[in-house]
């Protein structure tokens, strides 16, 4: 598998699980809205249009990784859970990757100062966008991935 | 991951014995990615590499693998 398309994936992975995690939020805000104002009734609407693609898009690019991966792991545990960007060929590869993911190290140390700073953004747009730290907390896999995937490009 | 320490003899050992980069590859386990990066000088194999290498090509390590001239003048 290039390591393009395990970015591209990794990415829309993140991006997915965001979207429906916000229409989730949504929910909970309306459930804990029916719980605070018992006269309202506890019924709740949940869009689950982004919750079907991530399923359907996660679920469809994990069997195909899982698929492929089970053919070189014989332990089906191994082949489960070991992300398919940690998968190398031989001992350059698994050199890049361990530059790649000392660069991503780095980058969470620089990441979650940016994350925890820009939640004091949220007061302020709380209303506009109640569902801010969400997308600020996926800020911090974004940026992780997105270096460990740039360090291995250009290794 | 650029060494200037290291140069390595792969290259001219794979013409005169008339292997192609997969084929030095498969021989040793590793991916032909890795022999074009290590042939350029971009990668310094582990010595087990090194030594599987030399095993292919029937010939010492340190004939294959020298150090840069004046690297003892530059440490």
């Amino acid at each position: 598998m290039k390591i393009g398309f395990k970015a591209f994936a990794s990415t829309t992975f993140i991006v997915l699980f965001g979207w429906s995690m916000i229409a989730m939020f949504d929910g909970f805000v309306q459930l804990a809205d029916a719980f605070h104002n018992p006269q309202s009734s506890l019924g709740i609407t949940i869009t689950v249009t982004p919750i079907l693609a991530a399923l359907v898009v996660i679920g469809v690019l994990s069997t195909m990784t899982f698929l492929k991966k089970r053919k070189t792991h014989h332990s089906w545990t191994k082949a489960f859970f070991l992300p398919p960007e940690l998968e190398e060929a031989d001992e350059r590869e698994r050199h890049i990757t361990g530059e790649a993911c000392r660069n991503a190290y780095i980058a969470m140390w620089y990441g979650f100062p940016l994350v925890t700073v820009l939640m004091f953004v949220y007061p302020f747009v709380s209303e506009l966008i109640p569902y801010y730290p969400i997308m600020v907390l996926l800020l911090l896999p974004l940026i992780q991935s997105l270096v460990f995937f740039i360090s291995w490009k250009t290794a | 991951m650029i060494s200037p320490m290291l140069i390595n003899r792969v290259k001219e050992l794979r013409a005169k014995h008339n292997l192609s980069q997969a084929d030095l590859a498969k021989a040793v386990g590793v991916t032909r990615q890795t022999i074009a990066a290590l042939e350029k000088g971009d990668y310094v194999p582990s010595l087990l590499l090194a030594m599987n290498i030399s095993d292919v090509f029937e010939c010492r390590i340190e004939k294959i693998f020298t150090r840069e001239e004046n690297y003892e003048n530059r440490v």
